[in-house]
């Protein structure tokens, strides 16, 4: 038996200490408390445990545009506002990448959302119904500058020889630098080389090759306090960003409407329990001195699908605070205040934002001038 | 004086230890039965994570200064070494500078007497060191006193509750009635365990220390020999 319990059982609440004061010539005896020492073990196990964690700080950052030479795009952390009651949590799964909105750089925060491809297909389902007669939202001012030209496939980057080769000359340099650090470092990094992987003085590596001794390496910087080294400077990376969908603009399909339609939204926002509070936002638009010329049908059943939220999870000012945040994403900066001069255009990507926050999947922030702005990946069409 | 003291003077028999990995971590196998090792902390260092010890680092620190001002060759060494980049060099001379300031001292007689006390109670006809015969026949008079008989000595034992391994110092035989602090008796012919300590006081760990015990009354035996 490697374990067995001991025979007979010592004495379960109390135990000795001996205390032999070496630099005299006294013995005596103390007790001590077993209970007392159980709390100490439980108490130390949970102070282990809190030390361990490491979702105690989390770095704010600005908007910026991240993407590694593996053609995904880079999870974003972000510092989250002092109003956690109206923040979504953001779902797992999704990517965060540049918004093709309008909004100058300075004021927007980090956009969140889910890949390109579902999102279009969202906010395809999304579209208000398009109808044949006139509206003239070209007419109106848009609140941002021109998109830039054509959309572009996002290209993963290759793993080719060039590449492998950038990647394999980097590795050599941080190796040696390694070497020269120490020679117990040195020693460190013999013993942890991949098994069967041949060493960097020849070529022929595979990327997963390569992959394996950048750990090895890590690890061993890690341990023996190696100084930083560089980054590799990854020749696809320009490429990646430049294919990247943040650099893609597609123009919102204009949306049009008939009377019947009209009517019926009318009828539906009405009908609808939260009726007051769509007729608040409504008297917004009237304050702000909406064009009745315009169809306002689309923006009218983007209102509706913010007022078709769960009263329950979304009491009507938060509500309010989510709509303002996403008219602000954009390009309104002034927010609700701002729906008297909406461009149709956008009630598609006024809808995808309420369909995101209906899912969870948009996030709340907060910019500089402490205005909210919601965040959901919008793909334009 | 540390160099009075020869440790291997006083050590016991070699005998077999739980199988170590790096830093002395206990490296068992598990309860289920599994022949995949798995790390324990060690039982003594189980509740030093709640012990206060900045005493113990103000004395350190001091220790390492007074120690330094005997070592000016160690200082020069230092002085062309980068607190950053140098870690280990300087770690080595902050640890000779310890020395000098004779920081190691009580640490190497407290196991220098732990080796001693094990010598009595395994009545291997070892006898003191005049400089430590005073104690030697205290600690001896002192289990007379209180009717210890040490039944267990140097016991490796194993708490898979909080993963810890560790040598249990004593498993005593009571040959007298003892009445604990809270009144409880404690009857002729129980087992207490019982653990050594030569520091110059026990209070700065007081809290370390019952909760090592409490690791200890808690645990099973563990055979090294075959785990």
């Amino acid at each position: 038996m490697i374990r067995e319990p001991f025979e007979p059982p010592s004495v379960k609440e109390w135990a000795l200490i001996i205390h032999a004061d070496s630099a005299g010539d006294r013995v005596d005896v103390y007790w001590a408390d077993i209970n007392a020492g159980r709390i100490g073990l439980r108490l130390a196990s949970e102070v282990k445990a809190w030390r361990r964690r490491d979702d105690l700080l989390t770095i704010g950052r600005r908007l910026r545009i991240a993407i590694p030479s593996g053609g995904m795009v880079e999870p974003v952390l972000s510092s989250e506002p002092d109003s956690p009651e109206l923040v979504v949590p953001l779902s797992s799964g999704w990517n965060a990448f540049d918004h093709p909105d309008p909004v100058e750089e300075s004021n927007a925060l980090i956009a969140l959302g889910r890949n390109p491809q579902s999102i279009a297909s969202a906010t395809k389902e999304l579209e208000p119904p398009e109808i044949a007669s006139g509206g003239v939202a070209s007419a109106r001012p848009a609140p941002a500058s021109s998109p830039p030209e054509g959309p572009r496939e996002p290209v993963a980057p290759s793993t080719g020889p060039a590449r492998i080769e950038s990647r394999h000359d980097y590795l050599a340099g941080r190796v040696r630098a390694l070497i020269e650090h120490s020679e117990t470092a040195k020693m460190a990094l013999a013993r942890a080389w991949p098994e069967g992987v041949s060493g960097l003085r020849n070529d022929g590596q595979t990327w997963e090759e390569l992959d394996l001794i950048l750990d090895a390496v890590l690890k061993v910087e890690k341990d023996h306090s190696v100084p930083f080294y560089p980054e590799w400077d990854d020749p696809d990376i320009e490429e990646s960003k430049s294919a990247h969908p943040s650099n893609v603009w597609a123009r919102p399909k204009v949306t049009q409407s008939t009377p019947d339609d009209r009517e019926n939204i009318q009828g539906a926002i009405m009908a609808h329990p939260r009726s007051g509070l769509m007729r608040r936002w409504i008297g917004y638009a009237i304050n702000g001195g909406i064009d009745h010329n315009i169809d306002t049908a689309a923006l009218a059943h983007a209102l509706f699908e913010f007022g078709n939220m769960s009263e329950t999870e979304w009491p009507d000012d938060d509500l309010t605070t989510m709509l303002d945040g996403s008219l602000r994403a954009l390009g309104y900066s002034g927010g609700v205040e701002e729906l008297g001069r909406f461009n149709p255009e956008h009630a598609p990507l006024l809808m995808s934002a309420a369909f995101a926050i209906a899912a969870g999947n948009a996030y709340l922030l907060f910019g500089e001038d402490e205005k909210p702005i919601v965040r959901t990946n919008v793909v334009r069409k | 004086m540390t160099e009075d003291i020869d440790l291997e003077d006083f050590e016991p028999p070699e005998r077999p230890d739980f199988r170590r990995v790096a830093r002395g971590v206990p490296f068992v196998l598990p309860k289920d039965g599994g022949t995949k090792r798995i790390r324990y902390s060690r039982s003594s260092n189980a509740g030093k994570i709640l012990d206060d010890e900045s005493n113990l680092t103000d004395w350190k620190l001091r220790t390492v200064v007074a120690g330094a001002a005997q070592r000016p060759e160690l200082m020069a060494s230092a002085s062309v070494l980068d607190v950053d980049t140098d870690k280990s060099a300087l770690r080595e001379i902050a640890e000779k500078c310890l020395v000098a300031g004779k920081g190691e001292r009580r640490s190497v007689i407290g196991t220098a007497v732990h080796a001693m006390f094990d010598h009595l109670d395994r009545d291997t006809g070892w006898r003191p060191p005049p400089q430590f015969e005073d104690l030697c026949n205290a600690y001896v008079a002192t289990l007379e006193d209180w009717g210890l008989i040490p039944e267990e000595i140097e016991v490796h034992c194993i708490n898979d509750e909080f993963h810890l391994a560790g040598t249990l110092d004593r498993r005593y035989r009571t040959t007298k009635t003892l009445v604990a602090p809270d009144g409880t008796i404690i009857p002729i012919g129980s087992y207490i365990v019982g653990d050594i300590k030569t520091g110059k006081e026990l209070e700065y760990a007081a809290g370390s220390y019952v909760t090592q015990l409490a690791a200890y009354v808690d645990s099973e035996r563990y055979n090294v020999a075959e785990g």
